[in-house]
């Protein structure tokens, strides 16, 4: 029964994003020219508490606007709030926001009365390691989009780690269903796709937008994600074979949301406004892992990284 | 020369005295349970964290008819690791300066109340996993004020989620002023979700939602119209 609710869900999700990928591509290559950089609001305030505002860690190395002229912008002990101020009024555009709302309560009605009691029913059949081991072999079997954009990105090491655990998990650890790169030898995995990879290279995000089923992302990102799709196997085989891709597609949301149900449910019960929150936190997620890219230890393997780790 | 050496070991029995001073007093505080001693960001965060696991597996709070007992207990815990005033400000941003004390206070009160409703709930829905503080970062502003990001890994069945607190220093105790789950700021989340409304509208809106209960206002935002 869910097979078919998700193939239903799927099938429309994955083509949009696949044939709308030239259009997309050139909105993309003319948004940049067609939006002006933004200025910089960098008022002085006088007034005192400056230091109110004053966060070490705001510091944003995406914010390298040559129209920037506050002389702080960049000094990690900058304690002018409004340096700060002026950052958080660059927020994603969203011009199609009412569209976008439209879409977000399309996509919260499916979760809740669709996906959400189907995943139930799915979980009450399967006992959690067999599910685990299933969005294990998930994930093993995106592997490529991670090596061929860790390579994109320059990583050549981690692009090799992740080889290394495609070939471990594929053959040691049965088609991926189980991990042994990661339990055995402590190579963790390292996530990377294309959105991250333009992103990377100084793409902006273009604008937000919620896309049916898929949910969030930005222009950059679909862009990314349909460039990802000619590397991913579950895309080739959605390409080859509409049923099957779908099923597949299918079967891994429901296995997946099984493992965290009531997640999503909790995050928007607890929002202020849904929409936004999700907007938001979906922009700062992917904004920290390409600014946070390279920073982490990600060039040293865990089974090293592991030693100089203090414990609480 | 020998007035020299005297005072020379005058200053170190006076240091001497005044490291075993210190010392007793480190371990005086450290032997009392919850003090406002907090030596370093990381303890304060393993130690809030321990607590707050200790209600939650405590068999004498377990089940649905001590929740409102552990609920208080959890609230009790939380607002002596937390600065709500810092939390408040930073998500109302530069509209801060435009408001005057009772507005804040009136918002203090309202945002903690609703955070307290929204979050303390989901803590119940803790079950095996492990919370891994991994290290800390201090840095200092030009005034002195010193700033921690403590770094924790949310460790669950088969992945971790990195959470970092951000903590700020004041009068010798380490509060939390966010927190990053995957690098999502909570409270920049927040005030992207407030930055629409005026000040009076967020304070009916919130007041609103407290009154009608958790879902209200999730649905309020429902609305297929274009």
């Amino acid at each position: 029964m869910f097979d078919q609710k998700g193939e239903k869900t799927e099938k429309s999700g994955g083509r949009p994003a696949l044939w709308l990928a030239p259009l997309v591509l050139c909105f993309f290559l003319i948004l940049p020219v067609a939006l002006p950089a933004e200025e910089v609001v960098s008022e002085q305030d006088p007034a005192t508490g400056r230091e109110d505002f004053y966060d070490p860690w705001d510091e944003d190395p995406l914010d390298e606007d040559p129209l920037d002229e506050d002389p702080w912008d960049d000094d990690p002990w900058d304690d002018d709030p409004w340096a700060q101020n002026a950052r958080d009024d660059k927020t994603l555009a969203d011009p199609l926001e009412p569209l976008n709302r439209v879409f977000f309560t399309f996509n919260d009605r499916l979760y809740v009365w669709v996906l959400d009691p189907v995943a139930r029913g799915y979980a009450s059949t399967l006992p959690e390691d067999v599910r685990l081991c299933f969005r294990r072999f998930f994930r093993n079997l995106k592997a490529p989009v991670r090596v061929v954009n860790h390579l994109l990105q320059g990583r050549v090491r981690d692009s090799g780690t992740e080889l290394a655990r495609f070939t471990i998990n594929t053959t040691v650890g049965i088609a991926g269903l189980t991990d042994p790169a990661a339990d055995t030898f402590g190579i963790k995995q390292r996530d990377a796709d294309l959105g991250q990879t333009l992103g990377i290279y100084g793409l902006g995000d273009g604008f937000y937008i919620n896309w049916p089923l898929a949910g969030p992302s930005t222009l950059r990102d679909s862009v990314g994600a349909a460039g990802d799709s000619l590397v991913n196997p579950l895309s080739r085989l959605m390409a080859q074979d509409p049923r099957a891709g779908a099923a597949a597609y299918s079967g891994r949301t429901v296995n997946n949301v099984s493992l965290r149900l009531g997640e999503y449910e909790r995050f928007t019960a607890a929002a202020f406004d849904p929409y936004i929150a999700v907007r938001d936190a979906y922009w700062q997620h992917r904004r920290s892992i390409i600014r946070d890219r390279g920073k982490e230890d990600s060039e040293v393997p865990a089974l090293f990284s592991d030693a100089d780790e203090v414990g609480p | 020369m020998r007035k020299v050496k005297i005072f020379v070991s005058e200053k170190i029995a006076c240091l001497a005295g005044g490291l075993m001073l210190g010392l007793m007093s480190v371990v005086l505080l450290a032997a009392m349970p919850g003090s406002a001693m907090a030596a370093d960001p990381s303890e304060t965060v393993s130690r809030a964290v321990d607590e707050i696991i200790d209600i939650l597996s405590d068999p004498e709070l377990a089940g649905e008819e001590n929740s409102e007992e552990r609920y208080g207990r959890v609230v009790a815990l939380v607002d002596k690791f937390l600065d709500f005033r810092e939390i408040s400000m930073r998500t109302m941003g530069p509209r801060w300066r435009d408001i005057d004390d009772a507005q804040r206070q009136t918002f203090i009160d309202l945002f903690k109340k609703y955070l307290e409703r929204n979050y303390i709930d989901q803590v119940d829905e803790y079950s095996d996993e492990k919370v891994v503080v991994k290290n800390h970062e201090i840095r200092e502003d030009r005034r002195g004020n010193r700033y921690a990001r403590v770094m924790t890994d949310f460790v669950m069945k088969d992945q971790a989620v990195p959470i970092n607190y951000r903590m700020r220093e004041k009068d010798g105790r380490w509060l939390v002023y966010d927190v990053e789950i995957e690098g999502v700021s909570l409270v920049r989340n927040f005030r992207s979700q407030f930055e629409p409304y005026s000040f009076d509208e967020l304070i009916q809106r919130l007041e609103e939602g407290l009154a009608t209960g958790e879902d209200a206002l999730a649905d309020d935002d429902m609305d297929f119209s274009l």
